[in-house]
């Protein structure tokens, strides 16, 4: 952080705590250069900086928030957040104290330095190489890098600061016939700049072979295989939902007491890991400035944790477990970092071995519907494909996926040994889950 | 303002530079239950330059906005470096001018005791049904000023205020859990925020009364939408199709969207349009200075109109159509819909229903997605119809299918058009943009449904 910067967040530390019994400010600055190719065609560059600070005071027992990327408005800022904080909820703890952070990689210095040149030189040949053969799809593709800064600094003596540098590719295809469209993607994320393309390639080009052709949906209650991506969108969300402490407290988690028993089959073991370097999830401390720590979520298919932010653990009576993250002008939220699903021992090929008719999945539409947190899970299946005998068939398409994912991953048949990383935050296997309720449109 | 920014766009070596100069300033109240969960304000200015060169885009955005100049010229560089191969952008004609904002009743004139207030009381009337998990309350407002300037020697002047509002409440019995809950919006009226009481009450009852209704067997039905499902169909499942950044580069994408073909019966008739005052998704330039316009997109089954940016439009042929618009300084302006419509027929409702002899009629909408072809939406609530008879209530339906063919088998279209102004839209990391949709009652035959 420059010395401007750290000038400004001590002056408003001090101009906050005149009028609050406590402060924090918060610092997050960005530059990103995105090179996107559009039709196989480079179509734009871009640079984009942005600048803002976060601050959140505690007047009189009474929690307010506000945000400004304008340094001159910084002082309105901060008496709009004491205004608001005749209004706001009742804090239920303090502003951490000075702590011994850990030591975490959040950064490789010569991502900043990258040439545009190199980015787009390599999204050619990214396209060049996944093309041939491949005259009906059209590619979409895109790199971007990116370096970041941020800061926090409370009234409780905390003062801390990193750097963050992101580097993301990625590559989408459309295969459009007649009124039938097939969108597949890939992308990588992470700290360091990473020229190998190759899974990217792989995974699109699996999905176009899988997708190639539209086949009917088998029906009933059936065998359906988890791509890690699935297991991240459809099994795993409604439980991360489950674990914040704000569902806990309100009484709408259905894991409320069920720290230490069993949820999940033993073969399911989450770890989550803010530590692990190089990961665009790394970070030592929360954006509250609670330390970090890599912990099971679930180990052997017990619950071992709720995860809290400082508010949500105090009103809980219980410590933040350092999970907090927050926009610039916003409450913070409880959110996982980096997630490892245990990998078990089948490969993929033998997943689909044992499937006599069933469904592989990718990705659904339209979730977010039924009782979300009790673990309803479901949706039109907008990439999955039809398995006989161990067999891809092709693509199937107007077809429904229900399931609730407790009783799923309670009655999971086998967990794989090729995990992929999804999006930059998630290492898992597939998961193949026995009895998902199937229900392709009827007369076709 | 005004001569730093043509100052700073003179005599660049590009086709076309364009700045864009903001503040943004909203306030958030959010409450779980009746504990406030969220109160905040923020306040945001920043800018953006785009420039293009022979088909290629360089665009630059920044929070400091001193050296506008400085910002212009790397816009240009990088889009010389990008090294397009050809292609070019429809002009308009150049306007100075400055738009005053639409204000009925304005949202930075209200106090925040006074929004507080109005949010308790309607907290206390959503827990007058006592079977209640959980409600929820979200309230937010934003006043964006543009100042916008480009190389053709327009200067605009814009400004807008977004109310928006949303409630939910969640029943519980056991375990069973049901929802129901509205949003609403306005473009610059808090007044749609007062006077919600019996509506906020009504919430929790229908959130209760699901908790009791029987689930609707999967299937195959015809299924009659009210103005609201019917209005996020046709903004959803058709509006994102005639977008045409998602057409002018992809032959396959053309020749389905070709204009003339038929997409439904002489009854169907789609419009988007900026130019129609006082809605959510209503102005008079777009991001790239062209003015706002009403485009019919399907007349009478068939498709005679899409939306463009200057650059689609010149690609495609056609006119622009004022649609390029971006949601914040922080994005380059794409390809949006405004305020999209199916329009009203000449049959009642009551008409409408009496010809279903078994079907479903499925109101409002908590959530849904659609990947072009294919959709799938939750209705926040539906009920049996048998003989021409609306019955009893059903448990939440889903509506899914193909576009296409559902577009087809949309066989009637009643005369009480009425228009959504709780949406907002997502596409391209641009989220949520102000949009309003609306749609009489329509009717859909073969409508696959399936449980919640």
């Amino acid at each position: 952080m420059d010395a401007q910067d750290k000038e400004l967040l001590e002056k408003a530390l001090d101009y906050a705590t005149k009028a609050s019994n406590q402060a924090e400010i918060l610092l997050y600055q960005n530059i990103s250069t995105p090179v996107g190719f559009e039709a196989e065609q480079l179509k734009d560059i871009e640079t984009r900086e942005s600048w803002g600070i976060g601050i959140r005071v505690i007047k009189d027992g009474k929690i307010g928030i506000s945000s400004t990327n304008n340094p001159e408005n910084y002082m309105l800022a901060i008496e709009r957040a004491q205004d608001l904080s005749k209004f706001g909820p009742e804090a239920h703890f303090s502003f951490p104290s000075d702590q011994n952070f850990g030591s975490v990689n959040t950064i490789d210095p010569s991502v900043g330095s990258i040439p545009i040149e190199r980015m787009i030189e390599s999204g050619k040949s990214m396209i060049q190489e996944v093309k041939p053969g491949k005259n009906d799809v059209l590619f979409d593709a895109g790199l971007q890098k990116s370096t970041s800064q941020f800061g926090l600094v409370n009234s409780n003596g905390l003062s801390f600061s990193y750097e963050k540098s992101s580097f993301s590719s990625w590559l989408s295809g459309t295969l459009i016939r007649g009124t039938d469209m097939l969108f597949v993607s890939e992308r990588k994320r992470g700290i360091q700049p990473d020229w190998d393309f190759g899974p990217l390639i792989s995974g699109v080009e699996r999905q176009l072979d899988w997708g190639k052709n539209t086949v009917d949906s088998p029906s009933g209650n059936l065998p359906v295989l988890f791509m890690p991506r699935a297991v991240i969108s459809i099994l795993l969300s409604p439980f991360l939902s489950g674990i914040n402490g704000k569902s806990v407290l309100h009484g709408s988690s259905p894991l409320a007491d069920k720290i230490g028993t069993r949820i999940f089959d033993e073969r399911i073991s989450i770890y989550d890991d803010p530590w692990l370097n190089n990961k665009l999830t790394a970070r030592f401390a929360d954006d509250e400035g609670v330390p970090t720590v890599p912990r099971h979520l679930v180990k052997n298919g017990m619950l071992e944790t709720i995860l809290y932010d400082l508010q949500t653990g105090g009103q809980s009576g219980k410590e933040s477990t350092g999970n907090a993250s927050r926009g610039l002008g916003s409450m913070p939220t409880v959110t996982s970092s980096y997630l490892t699903i245990a990998e078990g021992n089948s490969s993929t090929e033998n997943l689909l071995g044992k499937i006599k008719d069933g469904i592989v999945v990718e990705q659904l539409i339209g979730m977010g519907q039924g009782n979300t947190l009790g673990g309803d899970a479901g949706g039109n299946i907008l990439l999955g494909y039809r398995v006989k005998n161990g067999v891809i068939k092709g693509r199937v398409k107007d077809t429904m996926l229900n399931c609730n994912i407790y009783d799923a991953l309670n009655n999971l048949d086998e967990v794989g040994n090729e995990s992929e990383e999804i999006g930059g935050s998630l290492l898992s296997p597939p998961i193949l889950c026995g009895d998902i309720s199937i229900s392709p449109r009827q007369g076709k | 303002m005004q001569d730093l920014m043509v100052n700073a766009l003179k005599g660049h070596n590009a086709d076309y530079v364009e700045l864009r100069l903001e503040t943004l300033d909203g306030n958030r109240i959010s409450y779980r239950g009746r504990d406030l969960e969220d109160i905040s304000s923020s306040l945001n200015s920043g800018g953006c330059a785009r420039a293009y060169v022979n088909g290629a885009w360089g665009f630059v955005t920044f929070t400091k906005t001193e050296n506008l100049r400085s910002k212009v010229e790397l816009a240009v560089q990088q889009a010389r470096m990008a090294n397009g191969n050809g292609g070019s952008i429809i002009a308009a004609d150049p306007v100075i001018t400055t738009i005053d904002p639409v204000i009925e009743m304005d949202p930075f004139e209200v106090t925040i005791e006074q929004k507080v207030d109005n949010l308790k009381e309607y907290i206390e009337a959503l827990w007058t049904v006592e079977t209640l998990q959980s409600t929820s309350i979200n309230y937010g407002d934003r006043k964006r000023t543009t100042h916008f300037a480009n190389s053709e020697g327009s200067y605009i002047a814009q400004e807008r205020i977004d109310v928006t509002l949303g409630a939910r409440a969640v029943a519980k019995k056991e375990n069973d859990v049901q929802q129901y809950g509205i949003s609403i919006g306005s473009l610059g009226d808090y007044g749609i925020v007062l006077n919600l009481e019996k509506q906020m009450k009504e919430i929790s009852e229908k959130a209760n009364d699901l908790l009791l209704a029987p689930q609707l067997d999967g299937g195959e039905y015809t299924v009659i939408c009210d103005p609201i499902l019917g209005g996020v169909f046709a903004h959803e499942a058709f509006g994102h199709l005639s977008e045409s950044d998602f057409i002018y580069e992809n032959q396959q994408m053309k020749e389905i969207m070709v204009l003339g073909r038929k997409f439904g019966g002489n009854h169907l008739n789609i419009v988007d349009g900026a130019s129609i005052p006082g809605l959510r998704g209503s102005y008079d330039y777009d991001d790239e200075g062209v003015p706002s316009q009403k485009s019919q997109l399907i007349h009478e089954g068939k498709l005679v109109g899409r939306l463009h940016s200057r650059e689609t439009a010149s690609k495609m042929g056609e006119s622009t159509t004022g649609n390029a618009r971006a949601i914040d300084y922080r994005h380059p302006p794409i390809v949006r819909m405004t305020n999209t419509y199916i329009e009203p027929g000449e049959a009642t409702v009551e008409e409408l229903i009496s010809e279903v002899k078994d079907g479903v009629y499925a109101k409002n909408w908590y959530g849904g997605m659609t990947s072009m072809e294919m959709f799938t939406f939750s209705a926040g609530e539906a009920y049996r119809i048998r003989n021409g008879k609306v019955e009893e209530l059903l448990r939440p339906v889903v509506l899914s299918g193909n576009v296409f063919t559902t577009l087809e088998n949309l066989d009637a279209v009643a005369n009480d058009l009425d228009m959504n102004q709780g949406g907002g839209c997502g596409k391209a990391g641009q989220s949520p943009l102000a949009v309003s949709n609306g749609s009489p009652h329509i009717r859909i035959q073969n409508c696959l449904l399936g449980g919640s």
